[in-house]
């Protein structure tokens, strides 16, 4: 077992649906058919590491504070096994049933097919959006009056 | 006779040349290809964004570990109805699963839990109180298994039994490992470096038990 230390906080978790259809009738010499059709379910976290945060990015005066926090990041796509669901599956009279390796390796492609499009689904943006929220109201408690946020470039203030 | 013999071995040769030639430049297929099964591959279907939840997961440990299962399944008789008496002996095979999996588990605090009360500040002090550390996520995707060996026939349902097993064997491996205790240990060490680069001089952070 393996243990690594983090500093990552987790400001969005998307929840994406996605079907996984496949028909084996490409090698000519097997005869009939097999079809399935599965449901899956991933759930996507994303968010921003706090340990990149230096005292140099950090910049109070009185009850005002400015603060630079890193870009977001990916941290986990978590597809569990309960849910990947076979809803559909049919196997003509000459052929043998999906294996259970062979359902596993159709899961493995909508696996990849789902990490190959994280970044069409904005969940980047939404996470950023969150963390300033989350450190801006963390702030607030703690007695600052005017708080700002940014990200690299990109400016977000609060007050 | 002997021409005709001739014209026709120089007739196949030519063919086979052919044939090759046309397997070189990819123009048909190699004769290996031909009785290789074609791989089953999965159609591109589009995503659909079911929820999206905004969280305050501070995560503070990941544990990799990898498990193994095995899970066999007695054969039932073939003949076990009421009506057709059942020969001793005569059942189908039994069904045997071996599985690997390489999960990972993320442990922290949830921030979202802090509430107004676990907050104080007094000046240039700060006391905080975070929730108990907890295991947040157990990863354990499809691509993190591997079947060593599966014989006889296993349905969906059987297999993401087995699946789940291996899932609860994985947190019992990682719980031992006391990575709760570790999780908080660390989030309070976070936690305390930034408040002191927050401004504040005497810091007093706590973790839930």
């Amino acid at each position: 077992m393996a243990l690594q230390q983090m500093s990552d906080l987790a400001t969005v978790e998307y929840v994406v649906t996605k079907i996984i259809k496949a028909s084996d009738n490409k090698t000519w010499y097997k005869i009939g058919d097999r079809k399935i059709l599965m449901s899956c379910k991933a759930t996507l976290t994303a968010g921003i590491d706090l340990s990149s945060i230096k005292r140099e990015n950090i910049n109070i005066e009185g009850k005002n504070i400015t603060l630079i926090l890193p870009h977001s990041k990916m941290m986990a796509v978590n597809i569990k096994p309960e849910d990947i669901v076979e809803e559909y599956e049919s196997i003509d009279v000459l052929r043998q049933p999906f294996t259970g390796k062979e359902r596993n390796a159709l899961a493995i492609q909508a696996e990849n097919q789902v990490k190959a499009s994280i970044a069409e689904l904005g969940i980047l943006q939404t996470a950023e959006t969150n963390a300033a929220l989350f450190v801006n109201s963390f702030l607030h408690h703690l007695g600052y009056e005017k708080i700002v946020i940014q990200f690299g470039n990109v400016l977000n203030t609060k007050n | 006779m002997r021409k005709t013999i001739t014209r026709y071995l120089w007739l196949i040769v030519l063919l086979l040349a052919t044939v090759l030639l046309l397997q070189q430049i990819k123009w048909l297929p190699s004769f290996k290809d031909v009785f290789t099964s074609q791989p089953l591959e999965i159609d591109n279907t589009p995503l659909v964004i079911k929820e999206v939840n905004a969280l305050a997961q501070l995560i503070t440990i990941t544990a990799y570990n990898e498990v193994v299962i095995e899970q066999t399944i007695k054969g039932v008789p073939v003949f076990s109805g009421p009506l057709v008496p059942s020969l001793p002996g005569i059942k189908f095979p039994d069904k045997k699963i071996i599985l690997i999996g390489k999960g990972k588990v993320l442990a922290g605090v949830e921030l979202s839990k802090l509430s107004d009360k676990d907050i104080f500040v007094k000046g240039d002090s700060v006391a905080i109180h975070l929730p108990k550390a907890l295991l947040l996520q157990v990863i354990l995707n499809p691509s993190d298994f591997e079947t060593f060996e599966e014989t006889g026939t296993w349905t969906d349902d059987e297999v993401r039994a087995v699946k789940q097993k291996l899932k609860d064997k994985l947190i019992i491996t990682v719980l031992r490992q006391n990575i709760i205790q570790k999780a908080g240990d660390k989030a309070k060490l976070i936690m305390e470096n930034f408040l002191q680069n927050s401004g504040f001089k005497k810091v007093t952070v706590t973790v839930g038990n």
